[in-house]
C-alpha cells in the first residue's frame, strides 16, 4: 500500500516538474532540449518494451519502425505540404505494414527468426535509405523544410514547446504499459513470453498475440519516429534505421527493468543523466574519451550489480523505508 | 457410457520416422485413462495430436462431437479438451492468479465468473491460494505442477489430458498429486493420464501400452495389473 502510494505521489511531482521546467529560475533552452531528447528517447524505450519486454520477442532492429515514421512524415512534408498531423498516420501504416509482414512470416517460428529478420530488415532499409537519395537524400539526410513557428507544422525554433507533447507521449505510453500489464491481452502476452507451449494449452492464440504485440510496438515506435524528426528537423539512414539507433531504442528498458512500466523511464533519464555528466566532467578536467569510458562502466556497473533492471532494487527500497 | 474423446486408427510420424502406428481408443466420462509405454514408444506424440500440436497422418480424433484433427492447437482448449504439458510449464513472470486468469475463457465459462472458477481450483489445492500473488517461477516444483493442473481445470474441461505430472516431484507430492486427480475425477472429469509412475494404476480404469508405436496391450486396469509386461515395465517384479 504505501509503496504504490509514494510511488504515484513521486511520479506525479516528477511529471510536474517536468512540465513546469520552462518557468523555472535555471531553466534554459538547453536544459530544456536536453529534458526533451530524454523524453523521446524514453518514449522509444517504452514501445519497444512492449513487444520485447511484455511479448518477449527480441526485435533488435527496432529502428525500422522509428525511420518509417520520420522519414514518411518528413517527405510528406517537404515534397507535397502535407502536415505531420496528417504525416504521422502514413509513418503509423507503414510501420504496421512492416511489422504485419516481419511477424507474419517468423512468428510461426520460434527461435532466433524473428530476431535475425529485424536485423535484416533494418540493414535492408538503411541501403534503402542510402540509395534512393532523391527522395530520402541519401547520405547527407533528410532535412525537414523549416517554414517558421507553426502549430500545422508543428515546428518551433525554441525546443520549449515540444516538451509538452514528449511529455505526454511519455505519459500516455507509461499509463499504456500499465494497462497493459494487467490487462487480458497483456497477461496473453506474457503467457507467451514465459512458455508458448503453456500458453497454447490455456487457449491462448499465440501467433496472433504476438503479431498484435508488434503492431502496437511498431506503431508506438513511428509516433515518436514523427516527433523526433520535428524536434531535430534532420534525419539520416544511419540514425533511422542503422544498428545503433536499434541498440540505443533496447537500453532504457534493458538499464531499468525488462517488461516494467517504470524500467524504460528509470533506465532512460538515469541514462541521459549520466551521459550528460560524464561529458560535463570530461570536458571540465579537459581529459577527452573519459565520458566514454565513465558512461560504459556505469552502465557494466548496473547491468552487473541490478540484473533485472533498476526498478527492482529501486521498488524494495522504497518499501523497506521507514514510515 | 457417453465418450469424451474417440480415437481412431491414428497414425503420426516426424519425416520418415512412424511415431504411432493404427491406434484405438475411447474415454468414457469420469474415466481414467492411461498411456504405458517407455520412452519413445510414442505417449507424446498422441497427445501432440489430440492437443493439435501436430498433425497425424492418418485417422480421426473426436471430442464432444467434434473433430479435432485441423483445429488449432488454442482452439481445442476451448472445445473442452484441456491439456497440461510435460514438465510443470507455468507462466513464471506471472503471479498464480494471473497464471490461472489467462486461461479463463469466457465461452466455457458455464455461468461461473472468473472468480468463481478460481475459488474452485483454491478449493481444490488450498497451497495455490496462500500463493496467490507470488510469482509462479518462485514456487516449488510441486506447486508449480498443482498450478499448471489448476490452469487446466479453469475452464471445467470434460477431459484433462496430463503429461507425465508426477515426473521430478518428491514421492510424497507425487502422491498428493495423485490423490487430487482422484477428487477431479470424482468430479466427473475424464482424465487421460501419460506417466511412468506406477502409483498412477491404482487410479486407472482403462489404458493401453504401447511399444514402438503399436498398440501392444489393451484393456482394464486388473488386465494391465496382470500383464507381464506392465509387471517388468512398472513394477519391477517378474
Amino acid at each position: 500500500m504505501m509503496t504504490r502510494f509514494s510511488f504515484n505521489w513521486i511520479g506525479i511531482a516528477c511529471v510536474l516538474a517536468v512540465a513546469s521546467l520552462p518557468a523555472w529560475p535555471f531553466s534554459d533552452s538547453y536544459i530544456v532540449a536536453a529534458v526533451i531528447r530524454t523524453l523521446i528517447f524514453i518514449a522509444l524505450g517504452q514501445a519497444w518494451n512492449v513487444i520485447a519486454g511484455i511479448g518477449g520477442q527480441l526485435s533488435l532492429g527496432h529502428g525500422v519502425f522509428f525511420g518509417l515514421g520520420a522519414y514518411a512524415t518528413a517527405i510528406l512534408f517537404n515534397l507535397w505540404g502535407v502536415p505531420p498531423w496528417i504525416g504521422v498516420w502514413a509513418g503509423m501504416l507503414a510501420a504496421a505494414l512492416v511489422a504485419v509482414a516481419i511477424g507474419g512470416i517468423t512468428f510461426r517460428l520460434r527461435g532466433v527468426y524473428f530476431a535475425l529478420a529485424t536485423v535484416v530488415i533494418s540493414l535492408a532499409f538503411e541501403k534503402l535509405a542510402r540509395f534512393f537519395v532523391d527522395l530520402t537524400g541519401g547520405d547527407a539526410g533528410f532535412a525537414l523544410q523549416f517554414l517558421g513557428d507553426s502549430w500545422w507544422g508543428l515546428q518551433s525554433r525554441e525546443p520549449t514547446p515540444f516538451l509538452w507533447p514528449a511529455l505526454a507521449l511519455v505519459v500516455g505510453y507509461y499509463m499504456l504499459t500499465r494497462w497493459l500489464l494487467r490487462s487480458r491481452f497483456g497477461l496473453e502476452l506474457q503467457a507467451v513470453r514465459d512458455d508458448e507451449d503453456a500458453a497454447t494449452a490455456a487457449g491462448v492464440a499465440v501467433f496472433r498475440t504476438k503479431l498484435m504485440g508488434l503492431l502496437l510496438s511498431a506503431v508506438m515506435t513511428a509516433l515518436v519516429g514523427t516527433l523526433h524528426v520535428q524536434f531535430y528537423l534532420t534525419i539520416d539512414p544511419g540514425n533511422a534505421f542503422g544498428l545503433f539507433q536499434a541498440v540505443q531504442i533496447q537500453l532504457p528498458s534493458l538499464i531499468g527493468g525488462l517488461g516494467t512500466a517504470i524500467g524504460p523511464v528509470l533506465g532512460g533519464a538515469v541514462m541521459i543523466i549520466a551521459n550528460e555528466a560524464t561529458n560535463w566532467a570530461s570536458s571540465r578536467f579537459d581529459v577527452p574519451g573519459l565520458d566514454v569510458l565513465a558512461y560504459g562502466g556505469l552502465l557494466l556497473f548496473i547491468v552487473i550489480r541490478a540484473p533485472e533492471g533498476l526498478s527492482g532494487p529501486l521498488s524494495a527500497m522504497l518499501r523497506r523505508r521507514p514510515r | 457410457m457417453s465418450e469424451v474423446l474417440r480415437v481412431e486408427g491414428l497414425s503420426a510420424g516426424y519425416g520418415d520416422l512412424i511415431a504411432v502406428h493404427d491406434v484405438s481408443f475411447s474415454i468414457g466420462q469420469g474415466d481414467v485413462f492411461v498411456l504405458l509405454g517407455a520412452n519413445g514408444a510414442g505417449k507424446t506424440t498422441i497427445l501432440r495430436c489430440i492437443t493439435g500440436l501436430m498433425s497425424p497422418r492418418q485417422g480421426r480424433i473426436i471430442a464432444g462431437g467434434a473433430e479435432l484433427i485441423g483445429k488449432k492447437a488454442h482452439e481445442v482448449a476451448k472445445l473442452g479438451v484441456s491439456h497440461v504439458p510435460e514438465g510443470r510449464r507455468v507462466f513464471t513472470h506471472l503471479s498464480v492468479e494471473e497464471n490461472l486468469g489467462v486461461s479463463f475463457i469466457d465461452a466455457r465459462a458455464k455461468g461461473r465468473t472468473l472468480r468463481q472458477a478460481i475459488d474452485e481450483i483454491y478449493a481444490l489445492f488450498p497451497r495455490l491460494s496462500e500463493r496467490r500473488k507470488q510469482h509462479a517461477g518462485t514456487m516449488s516444483g510441486g506447486e508449480q505442477q498443482m498450478l499448471a493442473i489448476g490452469r487446466a481445470l479453469m475452464n471445467a474441461p470434460d477431459l484433462l489430458m496430463l503429461d507425465e505430472p508426477s515426473l521430478g516431484l518428491s514421492p510424497l507430492m507425487a502422491e498428493l498429486v495423485f490423490e487430487r486427480l482422484a477428487v477431479i475425477r470424482a468430479g466427473g472429469t475424464s482424465i487421460l493420464l501419460v506417466e511412468q509412475n506406477s502409483s498412477c494404476l491404482e487410479l486407472a480404469d482403462r489404458g493401453l501400452m504401447l511399444a514402438n508405436g503399436h498398440v501392444v496391450l489393451a484393456g482394464d486396469r486388473a488386465a494391465l495389473e496382470d500383464s507381464d509386461m506392465v509387471r517388468r515395465a512398472y513394477l519391477g517384479t517378474n
